[in-house]
């Protein structure tokens, strides 16, 4: 920093510096002002909508030469995404009621062990989350298990967004249906276990599929 | 040393100087982002859930961190040192993250129906199935914030508990009509569907600008001017600069559908705060919000400014609610380099209390 002359009053420079940082912060407030009106919204806007209407020009026209000439445009390549999305919805839902049935599995032995085994019962605490007696230590124990190996078999994770992509959308309904249980489920049950033996299932971890035929059937 | 002495000496010093700038500058992008480690948990579509590996979790409920949509999480994890996730691990939470990825085209059709009641609602679903838990704490920041509120107000399955335990919401907008925002887009002339039909996505370098834009002067030139004197006097610090300065230019595109519902809902017509807001059919009711509840606003906050997230405490129904009520902007009163000391203990110690069996 610029020392003070020995009268203890700025410098020239420290006054030309602080002309400067009044001129700037009287800018931004100017600007941030003018910003804030009407008009230059009215302006921002109308250039949003040039702005989206040129890039659809553009993409368009890129797309219809690309396209005469035989070759993927953007337009393709996006619905063949979108195509992966829906399959991903469809495998994500059918991997949640797999796991919702294994659960309603482990919550349906769970009495059946504590009865044969009452010291290793006692280990689990209950809880009402997906059951009224689901024994939540041991479920979740092999819910992790279970889903640990299914991941990294298909690289952490991957497994479930190798099948993954999305298309809960489009089953919407299937979701609410299955919250609310009763015939919705049963339903829901059997076009999950369709999907996952179908699929061959990403190794042991889909195993709970099996356990689900067995429910359903 | 004289005025003229030290003036002389900074223009000796320019090129230099310059030549560091110039290279801080286009080298930002190859800065390091996070300090802690984490894995896959589940992934849908470009959506992520990651938990950040730990062996010092102590308390009983998971934390899930939910952000914007317009910019990445690595904010919550942006370095070390400066890390909320490497803060809260330490306090011995088990944290989770849900990144909400880089949409593009193909994501056009995502709705903040989508958001909510598949991504955010699925994303718990796994959070409380890889942490065992029953229940959780939910932390949303920005619009990250009104998701998590959103997802908070929905109609209950009377059948099962809600898993959200203990609610965070960060400079969250409930009510944007009085925003600067909502004077640039909420002029029933800017026709938002068409827009968002034919970009289809956002693109996230035009939701930067429009961000920038609030404050020109300071984004457009101070921020660079300020670096360079300190570049000039030999106190910048480019592991602290180079990170957020990545973090700010890297947004994800704006799906077109959810960007036009935010739009509608948040700056035109209140949807949300008149308790109008409907995701699938179901009403979103902010008055169905029960759980334990901090709000943290900032008294400098342009982006979502205080007064547009004060109704938050006139709807809920919570019987526990914090408010902290810091100076600060939207992202520096959480990730600037006061926060660490000032308002990270606060958001744990209050997490801490509202976390045991």
């Amino acid at each position: 920093m610029p020392e003070r002359d020995s009268g203890g009053q700025p410098t020239a420079e420290e006054q030309l510096r602080a002309l400067y940082e009044n001129a700037e912060s009287t800018a931004a407030r100017a600007f941030e002002q003018a910003v804030g009106t009407p008009s230059f919204g009215a302006l921002l806007a109308r250039s949003a909508e040039n702005a989206a209407a040129l890039t659809r020009i553009g993409s368009d026209l890129a797309d219809l030469v690309l396209r005469n000439l035989r070759l993927a445009g953007r337009a393709d390549i996006t619905r063949l995404a979108r195509q992966l999305h829906r399959t991903e919805d469809k495998l994500e839902r059918v991997l949640q009621e797999i796991e919702q049935l294994r659960d309603e599995l482990a919550a349906r032995e769970a009495p059946d062990a504590a009865r044969e085994a009452p010291d290793t019962a006692r280990e689990a605490p209950t809880t009402a989350r997906g059951g009224p007696t689901t024994a939540r230590g041991r479920r979740s124990v092999t819910g992790r298990a279970t889903s640990g190996n299914g991941r990294a078999a298909g690289g952490t994770g991957t497994g479930r967004s190798a099948g993954g992509t999305g298309t809960g959308r489009t089953a919407g309904g299937t979701r609410t249906g299955r919250a609310a249980g009763g015939t919705g489920t049963g339903r829901a049950a059997g076009g999950t276990r369709g999907g996952a033996d179908s699929g061959g299932s990403a190794g042991g971890t889909r195993a709970g599929g099996g356990s689900t035929g067995s429910r359903t059937a | 040393m004289s005025a003229l002495g030290d003036t002389l000496g900074r223009i000796a010093r320019a090129p230099a100087t310059a030549l560091e700038f110039a290279n801080t500058i286009l080298t930002t992008d190859d800065a390091p982002l996070g300090a802690a480690e984490r894995d896959v948990i589940w992934t849908h579509r470009g959506v992520t859930l990651w938990r950040y590996r730990s062996s010092e979790r102590t308390h009983e409920l998971p934390l899930l961190l939910v952000f914007a949509l317009i910019n990445r999480p690595a904010i919550f994890d942006l370095r070390p040192g400066s890390s909320l996730v490497e803060y809260l691990l330490g306090e011995g939470f088990d944290v989770f993250l849900l990144d909400w990825g880089y949409p593009d085209e193909e994501d056009a059709d995502m709705g903040l129906d989508d958001y909510v009641c598949d991504e955010l609602h699925w994303a718990i679903r796994e959070t409380l199935r890889a942490s065992g838990a029953d229940e959780l704490s939910l932390m949303g920041w920005c619009i990250g914030a009104t998701l998590c509120a959103m997802y908070c107000g929905l109609p209950r399955d009377p059948e099962s508990p809600h898993p959200v335990r203990n609610l965070a919401l960060l400079t969250m907008p409930v009510d944007a009509r009085s925003s600067t925002y909502a004077r640039w887009v909420g002029d029933p002339a800017f026709d938002v569907d068409t827009v968002a039909e034919q970009w289809r996505v956002i693109p996230g370098r035009g939701v930067d600008v429009a961000n920038k834009m609030l404050k020109p002067v300071t984004n457009f030139w101070t921020t660079y001017r300020r670096l360079w004197e300190q570049i000039d006097a030999g106190t910048a610090r480019r592991d602290a600069y180079q990170p957020m300065a990545r973090w700010v230019a890297d947004n994800p595109n704006f799906p077109g559908r959810a960007w036009a519902q935010w739009i509608k809902m948040m700056y035109r017509d209140g949807d949300l705060v008149a308790g109008r807001a409907e995701l699938r059919g179901r009403r979103v009711d902010l008055g169905r919000i029960d759980q334990n509840l901090l709000v943290v606003t900032a008294g400098a906050d342009h982006i979502a400014p205080r007064p547009g997230t004060m109704p938050i405490f006139e709807l809920v129904g919570s019987e526990d609610i914090t408010h902290i009520d810091r100076p600060g902007g939207h992202i520096g009163l959480i990730a600037g380099s006061a926060a660490r000391r000032e308002i990270w203990p606060e958001i744990a110690e209050w997490f801490a209390e509202r976390s045991g069996r």
